[in-house]
């Protein structure tokens, strides 16, 4: 024991004092008294324990002088720690510790990345001198403080960190950071300092750039890192009907997608599918390094409604990305007639033939949908109630019995399209049933292109921001309407010239789109361009009030989750994968909000089921359409890419825990066992003057 | 003789106005107030009794001889006086005043035992002295003159504690038993600091033989509760030596003692039929009085 202050140890001398006061023959006055036979035998009986309490009382006073004295004395004592003993003044450290998915390899018979970060962290913590303050951020999405200040007891931070565990989730080491800056600087230290413990795994290092300057970063990697970089991850599943008339025998094909990060071939990787917690489905692929090959799967669902399941890989160094989950929804499709004034079956001269074909082609998590083209006639004699929507082409002159059937059709709130043909003379009886007055069909000076697209209308929603893939469509024909700006009309679609190319109306209650040219190759170029099939699937589910989507909901771990319920719910019940229920704030969820009620407890990978009451149920019930799937962050389990950064390379540490001999300070001990022998002294002292 | 100024009229009054009638029934040859197993010339009827030839004709009942046709003689119940033998503790711890009161253990005896002395004379019952200590300081025979009284103050004024004395109870007790004869009265006003289980013997064979015994415990406050604070040095009255002590870390047990004392002469006279009465000096002496009158008439009439 070393002492930075003998001289303090002079304060020892008070002791001599106390002890003369309390062995010294007190000055007293003598006073006779009349019952001293009485008064002996009580004082002789009483003697031995009240010299005890004296001798009890003068040796925690001399032990408190003595405590004191020590303490202030600054003394030291030797200890071998890992890494050695801090040394300096008092420090406030934040360690942000690492949780992300990449944390969690593991190679056989070795303790994984992350227990070795936690034994790292450790250290650090028992490094650490009685004053020196601490606290711990973990960095995987969210990044959260294991205690919301910087403390000086050990103990409480080393028991919950022990309980933390590896996510699935991201890394968000900027909010990591943004928080540590945040602690330190409430805290009453000399010196600050950060240290980051992590694998280094992902796309982008820490931005540094914001942390103050009196505050010290120290980037500490793992000294040993994992031999092997191999990983094997499920990068997506798919499900996709396999034909139009998939939806109603549950045809699918499940398509698991699967990359190999690492730099060797992986031959005879077993793949397993499982619906509903059983296993339906097995096989092998081989997946050549760095690519991703496809296994598809053939399932047959035998009933509608919503269906979960999972894929799983062999395991390897990373488990936590062999197993992807998956929902999704087997529903009847959509059944739309196509009418055409110009119907040749099986031409493709036909105005329908490139909307039909458009329409049949499947696309992945999209309600498939199904046609049937007809001529005028006949389709006037169809009872269009059977349908959810109608696309009516090159309508000259109606007969007057589809115009009846199709107000009719209108007034039971159905959905119909009309576009022009290239023999269009007149809309004849339709006219009534169009959002405009239709002038002439123009012909277009020069070439006409699409100048902007009315992007809160839900038939947009699917379209890329920047690529629409109509952009370089060509109209050299179209409808000319009467201008009018009156509320019912809304223009989707606007032409270079400020010319609408598609208009929605309201109609005898029914929703009536307007295709200003034509469906074909005859006015424009639009069937060859990219954004022609989108355009006329989403058209189709909005005129058939059928745009929810396919599959469900997926999240990635961590990451927070906005769930819009479909009807209003005055309670709301999120049960977790392993079973955890969550209370979503009683608040009243409104399915027309936009925001919905964010749930952020997405650490664990799985099904997530919604159930809620409405304020006229008497028992909760499953919300099928809010139920979500949160997966792994495979973009982040690529553990052969490191950070891509200059600057805090210079700051990696690969630091040896080797133990180490050091001077640990134990004052703050001493005067803590000081404080202990002060209340013992109250109290003692206090309950014998309570007793006389 | 030291009274109190505020007690002084609630003394005189209560001197005025109370009488002693003692538990057992008193032999004297000279006629009183008090009740005697003799039958004689008195005006409290005792009983009927067959005429005997030789009977006083003057105590035949004739208003019985009318009803029944036969001789009855009238007995009546000779009335006695008393005789009376005051206990005046003399020892060292008498002198004790402490810090409660303002007048010392001995002179609030003196005031008791005198106020006994003039209300037994004042009933014609003769009254004698004896102060005491390690021997016999001062006896004044029983008398029953009215110029006694004053004869007695005057003694029980002239005597005084010396320190360092102790208590001579077994002398004292032994000459009062002689004294006051079969069936007296003796009244004692003492501390007992130092009486043992002698005196016990003493006092049950004197109230065994029907002996009318009162004993004043007289204590001060500060004998009872100790109130002194840090280190004193205690001396003992009555020679028993001194000590060094903190008596707030004994004052607890100290009053339980003292209490288990109190409890058992009181025990005592529960169990030999004698007046026990705690007689505190900053208690009015009047009350002392009257209590003791009480407990007397309610012993007399338990009887």
């Amino acid at each position: 024991m070393t002492l930075a202050a003998p001289w303090m140890l002079l304060g020892l001398l008070a002791m001599i004092p106390l002890v003369l006061l309390h062995t010294r023959v007190p000055r007293i006055d003598r006073t006779p008294f009349p019952a001293m036979r009485l008064l002996m035998d009580v004082a002789r009986a009483e003697r031995q324990r009240t010299r005890l309490h004296d001798n009890i009382l003068l040796l925690l006073r001399l032990a408190i002088i003595a405590g004191v004295c020590m303490a202030m004395s600054r003394p030291s004592i030797s200890v071998w720690r890992p890494g050695g003993v801090r040394s300096g003044p008092a420090i406030g450290l934040v360690i942000v510790l690492d949780t992300s998915i990449s944390m969690g390899v593991r190679e056989t018979g070795q303790k994984s990345v992350f227990e070795q970060a936690k034994e790292m962290a450790t250290k650090e913590i028992d490094r650490l001198r009685p004053t020196d303050m601490v606290t711990v951020i973990t960095a995987g999405m969210p990044a959260t403080p294991l205690l919301e200040r910087l403390t000086v007891d050990k103990g409480e931070l080393l028991s919950r960190l022990q309980r933390v565990s590896v996510g699935a989730g991201r890394i968000d080491d900027a909010a990591a950071l943004e928080r540590a800056v945040s602690l330190l600087g409430t805290a009453d230290v000399d010196t600050r300092e950060i240290l980051y413990i992590t694998d280094m795994v992902g796309r982008a290092g820490p931005d540094l750039s914001r942390i103050p300057q009196d505050m010290e970063v120290k980037i500490l990697s793992l000294e040993e890192p994992p031999a092997s970089v191999d990983n094997v991850a499920i990068k997506d599943v798919v499900v996709t009907v396999t034909g139009t008339d998939a939806v109603t025998t549950g045809d699918t094909f499940i398509s698991a997608f699967i990359v190999n990060y690492g730099s060797t071939r992986v031959s005879g990787l077993d793949v397993v599918l499982h619906i509903e917690e059983e296993e339906v489905g097995r096989g092998k692929v081989t997946v050549p390094p760095r690519q991703t090959v496809e296994k598809r799967f053939h399932h047959r669902f035998s009933r509608r409604g919503y269906h979960v399941g999972q894929v799983r890989i062999g395991d390897d160094i990373l488990k936590t990305d062999n197993v992807r989950h998956f929902g999704t929804e087997i529903t009847a499709g959509i059944n739309v007639l196509i009418i055409s004034g110009d119907y040749r079956p099986g031409s493709h001269l036909s105005e329908s033939f490139y909307l039909e074909k458009a329409l049949s082609t499947s696309v992945a998590g999209q309600v498939p949908i199904s046609s049937r083209v007809t001529d005028m006639e006949t389709g006037g004699a169809l009872s269009l109630d059977r349908y959810d929507g109608v696309f009516l082409l090159a309508p000259d002159r109606p007969p007057d019995a589809l115009c009846h059937a199709l107000e009719a059709y209108l007034a039971q709130g159905g959905g119909l399209l009309v576009a022009p043909g290239n023999k269009q003379t007149s809309f004849g009886c339709l006219e009534a049933l169009l959002p405009r007055e239709v002038l002439s069909d123009a012909i277009a000076d020069g070439d006409l292109q699409i100048k902007s697209l009315e992007r809160s209308h839900p038939v947009f929603d699917v379209f890329d921001e920047d690529m629409t893939g109509l952009e370089n469509m060509t109209i050299e024909r179209y409808l000319h309407v009467k201008p009018s700006t009156a509320p019912p009309v809304r223009p989707l679609i606007t032409l270079t010239n400020g010319m609408p190319l598609l208009l929605e109306g309201t109609v005898s209650g029914g929703r009536v789109l307007l295709f200003m040219t034509s469906m074909d190759r005859d006015w424009s170029d639009a069937p060859i361009r990219p954004g022609y099939l989108p355009l006329v699937q989403r058209t189709a589910h909005y005129l058939a009030d059928s745009l929810s989507v396919f599959q469900l909901h997926q999240v990635t771990a961590g990451e927070p989750v906005s769930i819009t319920p479909e009807m209003q719910v005055e309670e709301l019940v999120v049960v977790s994968p392993d079973g955890t229920r969550t209370r979503v704030p009683s608040q009243t969820a409104s399915p027309d909000e936009e925001t919905g009620l964010k749930y952020t407890r997405t650490q664990v990978p799985g099904v997530y089921r919604v159930w809620g009451k409405t304020k006229d149920a008497s028992a909760m019930v499953e919300l099928t359409t809010a139920t979500f799937v949160v997966n792994p962050a495979v973009d982040e389990t690529d553990i052969s890419k490191k950070w891509d950064m200059a600057s805090p390379t210079s700051l990696v540490q690969f630091r040896s825990y080797k133990p180490e001999k050091g001077w640990l300070p134990i004052w703050s001990y001493l005067l803590m066992s000081v404080l202990a022998l002060l209340f013992v002294e109250g109290g003692l002292s206090c309950w014998r003057m309570r007793r006389a | 003789m030291v009274v109190h100024r505020d007690s002084e009229q609630q003394l005189l009054d209560a001197v005025a106005q109370l009488t002693i009638e003692v538990r057992h029934a008193v032999t004297g040859l000279q006629g009183g107030t008090h009740r005697s197993p003799v039958v004689g010339p008195s005006v409290e009827f005792s009983e009927h009794n067959r005429y005997h030839p030789g009977d006083d004709v003057r105590n035949i009942d004739w208003k019985a001889l009318a009803r029944t046709d036969r001789y009855y003689i009238k007995a009546h119940e000779k009335e006695a006086s008393l005789s009376c033998l005051l206990l005046l503790d003399c020892s060292g711890s008498m002198a004790y005043t402490g810090t409660g009161a303002d007048y010392s253990k001995l002179a609030y005896a003196r005031v008791l035992l005198g106020a006994i002395a003039h209300i037994l004379l004042r009933q014609g019952d003769s009254v004698g002295l004896l102060a005491f200590a390690d021997d016999r300081k001062m006896y004044v025979p029983p008398r029953r003159n009215p110029g006694h009284l004053a004869t007695l103050l005057a003694q029980m004024q002239s005597v005084d504690c010396k320190e360092s004395t102790g208590t001579g109870f077994s002398d004292a007790l032994s000459t009062a038993a002689r004294v006051v004869g079969h069936n007296g009265f003796v009244v004692m006003a003492s501390d007992m600091w130092t009486a043992d289980s002698q005196v016990e013997m003493w006092l049950g064979g004197m109230a065994a033989r029907a002996h009318n015994i009162a004993l004043f415990h007289v204590l001060c406050p500060d004998e009872l509760h100790l109130p002194f604070s840090g280190t004193v040095h205690f001396d003992g009255m009555e020679g028993e030596g001194g000590m060094s002590m903190r008596p707030l870390l004994i004052r607890d047990a100290y009053m339980r003692a003292v209490e288990a004392e109190r409890h058992r002469w009181r025990s005592l006279a529960a169990r030999f039929a004698f007046s026990y009465i705690d007689a505190v000096t900053d208690e009015v002496p009047a009350s002392v009085l009257t209590r003791l009158v009480r407990h007397v008439k309610r012993q007399r009439k338990n009887r």
